[in-house]
């Protein structure tokens, strides 16, 4: 009673549901791994040509260590590293007039018939000035084209949609080049905190980072974040008098009680280089595929093509 | 691919014709004794760390000051040292042991393996502890149920060589030589398994692809691991308890081939559909989402099947361990249809990115997988050690906790994550009232895990009466006829 054949069924054949398993591992294996690592396998940090810089550049030695603290804290089980866009629009700014502002206002008010000629007046008062929002690109095209023509400089300028840019988690959307650097690639699966994609363009107080850190309620009230107290060491205050300042122990903004005590808080060089890591968090940089919206600048000095944008002032909070 | 009609008679191996005398159940029960009662106690140790982990972070999460100022006990290691010892520690553990016994019991063959698969178990729960105290320490890689760095992803490879080659070696030398639908969901899994480890580590680990790549091949593996590794075991014995249960034959082999390779070919594409709206190729998620879709019919025919082999209700009311089994089968259902929902792409635009997700990772871990092989432990053992449960009552004690356990968590994460993602939707609402919203159903959760835990220290309890009057006179025959000391201990004890 050793081997008898499979027989005819195939489901009785031991060889056949192997080669079964086999070719349904391949199939996946070869549509989900092999085929996109052909198709954009080979990406290549990108020359910016308005900074001529490559994009990503690398991480200075501090952050990069403080992704390795990333990581091992498992941060990404609360915060995702991802903006996402829901679509775009164009806006279309008037940045320069070539004839008077008498004869333009007619022209423009012509062209956009739900405007009247005092607001339009008003609005080319002071330049760059929004005279049509919400139009797809080749509208926005055709009606920057046509006010220019009649003597308007104007021209389209781009809108990121969506509520993860609109909570200014990031001028645009992530996109695969942003983290050609990174290992481990943390996206992440849940916000409940909030989105680091971007998070060095609207938090650059490194002393607040560690303050949050520290004790989030302190910044953010109600904060559900854990403290990281153990991300920082308690000295003596004579001790920290007796440094020399400009090395690497920065005082915490700690309350009066830690200070009465004599004792300050001072980050370890695990926090300093976790700060490291979130300020270099910036994927700003304007890429074909997703170019980073730029609101026009005054005509005075015309704007360095591919600059980034001012960003908007930011409440300081982590 | 069509199942023989003997197959889709046999309620299990005792109709599968076959000229050999057959080995009575009894005796190849006792040859598993050592290895499967050593694998299924492992488990459910692992299980209960694995769900006091859980119960922590769960607690962190309402105050964040708790046990802050320890840093291996932070939020963001115990989730993953959490879910790695569930995975890893019980379910992969338990699914094996339940797989030898199945194996054994279908193919109607003596387990051969006894000293291999101890020491290859031990391994593995060495493992795992490797593991999970890397995860602690802050060792982890960063990619979700991979985590466990290197050194221990290799333990538990080279314990699973040593496991899966007793099994298949198991599978091969069957004397009944008709499969019936558990083998070969078996049968895949165990190579599913370490195909699945050994390429994700080679990509993420040892030779990491670039970029977002990570992300893909991390979302395919969690995929894999879930749907035809644990997913495919539970499956498999499902297939084989509701007939043995019910007494009656499996209403359709066909219909479980047909529900197989759908698996076996769509499942594994699953997995990316979670990506949906992260910045990777567009058509990554699509073919998951498209996959997902596939698995319906598998989802559908697995029904049916289930379905006309067996009253649920009066099975329901049959025994303790059927409870499991049935409620296990139920949680597929609900977890394939909301993981479904929740994928559609206008949904998931919400959905994505909150607690949601979480609450139906919850329903398949603990919901589908979990039950199952809790519901194998509690019919396994007895049978294997050939004695009792202390307590009947005790089981079913246990199933009511588990159950109100699993739906509090799925139901609590759902509709906390489908709040947190509306409100999310709107760029005018703080994100820290948004955050703060959640509590409450985070609440939810939390008690619902605080519920599993009571149900397995019930388990170990019962596991722990079981297991002694089972040891204490297997201790006594071996000091007696070994060392002549047993009776004499005996006598000298007041």
């Amino acid at each position: 009673m050793r081997i008898r054949s499979g027989g005819g069924e195939a489901m009785n054949n031991g060889p056949l549901l192997f080669l079964g398993v086999l070719i349904t591992l391949a199939s996946s294996f070869w549509g989900l791994v092999l085929a996109p690592q052909i198709q954009f396998g080979r990406q290549q940090p990108r020359l910016i040509e308005a900074t001529g810089e490559y994009y990503p550049s690398p991480r200075p030695g501090l952050a990069e260590r403080g992704a390795e603290v990333y990581r091992s804290l498992g941060c990404v089980e609360c915060h995702s590293q991802q903006v996402r866009q829901s679509g775009v629009h164009f806006d279309v700014w008037v940045t320069e007039l070539t004839t008077n502002i008498t004869a333009a206002v007619p022209a423009v008010a012509r062209l956009q018939s739900h405007l009247n000629e005092a607001d339009v007046a008003k609005a080319l008062g002071k330049l760059p000035a929004r005279v049509a929002m919400g139009l797809d690109a080749a509208d926005a095209d055709d009606l920057a084209k046509k006010l220019t023509a009649a003597g308007a400089t104007a021209k389209p300028a781009l809108v990121a949609l969506g509520p993860d840019i609109a909570r200014n988690w990031g001028p645009r959307l992530s996109v695969s080049q942003d983290y050609l650097r990174d290992y481990p690639v943390q996206l992440g699966q849940l916000r409940l905190g909030p989105d680091l994609a971007s998070y060095g363009t609207r938090q650059t107080n490194e002393n607040l980072i560690l303050l949050h850190l520290y004790e989030p309620t302190r910044t953010m009230p109600g904060s559900m974040m854990p403290p990281y107290r153990f991300l920082f060491a308690k000295k003596p205050y004579k001790f920290l008098d007796g440094v020399p300042t400009g090395t690497i122990v920065t005082k915490v903004a700690t309350g009066e009680s830690e200070e009465s005590a004599g004792e300050v808080v001072v980050p370890k060089e695990d926090a300093l280089a976790l700060v490291a890591y979130l300020t270099s968090l910036k994927a700003e940089t304007s890429l074909t595929e997703a170019p980073t919206p730029k609101v026009p600048a005054p005509p005075a000095p015309p704007a360095a093509p591919g600059q980034t944008p001012p960003l908007a002032p930011v409440p300081p909070v982590p | 691919m069509s199942a023989s009609p003997s197959t889709s008679v046999a309620a299990t191996e005792t109709t599968a014709a076959s000229p050999v005398e057959r080995i009575p159940s009894a005796e190849i029960d006792a040859s598993l004794r050592w290895p499967v009662l050593a694998l299924l106690a492992g488990s459910v140790m692992w299980l209960i760390v694995g769900t006091v982990l859980a119960l922590l972070a769960a607690i962190k999460l309402h105050k964040g000051d708790f046990l802050a100022d320890c840093p291996w006990l932070t939020v963001g290691r115990i989730r993953p040292a959490s879910a790695n010892a569930i995975l890893y520690g019980f379910a992969s553990q338990a699914a094996l042991g339940v797989l030898f016994w199945l194996l054994c019991r279908l193919g109607n063959v003596r387990f051969m393996y006894q000293v291999a698969v101890l020491i290859a178990g031990k391994l593995w729960n060495i493992g795992v502890l490797v593991g999970v105290v890397a995860i602690l320490v802050g060792a982890s890689n960063g990619f979700e149920w991979m985590e466990m760095p290197r050194y221990a992803a290799a333990i538990l490879f080279a314990a699973y060589v040593v496991l899966g080659l007793c099994a298949v070696a198991t599978f091969q030398t069957r004397r009944v030589r008709q499969l019936y639908p558990t083998q070969w969901f078996l049968f895949a899994a165990l190579f599913w398994f370490p195909w699945l480890y050994t390429a994700a580590n080679y990509l993420l680990v040892i030779e990491p692809v670039r970029g977002v790549f990570q992300s893909v091949v991390a979302a395919w593996f969690a995929g894999g691991f879930l749907r035809l590794w644990l997913g495919l075991v539970a499956l498999g014995i499902i297939y084989y308890l509701l007939p043995k249960m019910t007494g009656k034959p499996l209403y359709s082999g066909p219909l479980a081939a047909f529900a197989f390779w759908t698996i076996l070919f769509f499942g594994s594409w699953a997995g990316v559909a979670g990506l949906q709206g992260a910045p990777v190729p567009r058509w990554v998620p699509s073919v998951g989402v498209a996959a997902m879709l596939c698995l319906l019919a598998a989802l559908v025919s697995n029904a049916l099947n289930w379905y006309f082999t067996s009253c649920y209700l009066d099975l329901f009311k049959k025994n303790s361990a059927a409870r499991f089994i049935v409620f296990g089968a139920g949680c597929y259902l609900l977890a394939g249809l909301a993981e479904l929902i929740l994928a559609a792409p206008a949904i998931d635009r919400v959905t994505g990115l909150t607690l949601a997700g979480m609450g139906v990772k919850g329903l398949a871990i603990h919901g589908f997988i979990g039950s199952v092989l809790l519901g194998s432990i509690y019919y396994v053992l007895p049978r294997v050690l050939q004695g009792q449960w202390a307590s009947e009552k005790l089981i079913r004690i246990h199933f009511g906790f588990h159950a109100a356990g699993v739906l509090l968590i799925f139901v609590g994460l759902l509709v906390g994550g489908v709040l947190q993602g509306m409100k999310l939707e709107n760029p005018s609402t703080a994100f820290i009232s948004i955050a703060k919203g959640t509590a409450p159903f985070v609440g939810l959760s939390t008690t619902g895990i605080l519920l599993l835990l009571v149900g397995q220290v019930l388990l170990a309890i019962n596991l722990f009466k079981l297991v002694r009057f089972f040891v204490q006179p297997a201790v006594r025959t071996f000091c007696a006829e070994y060392c002549g000391c047993g009776s004499v201990r005996a006598e000298v004890k007041p």
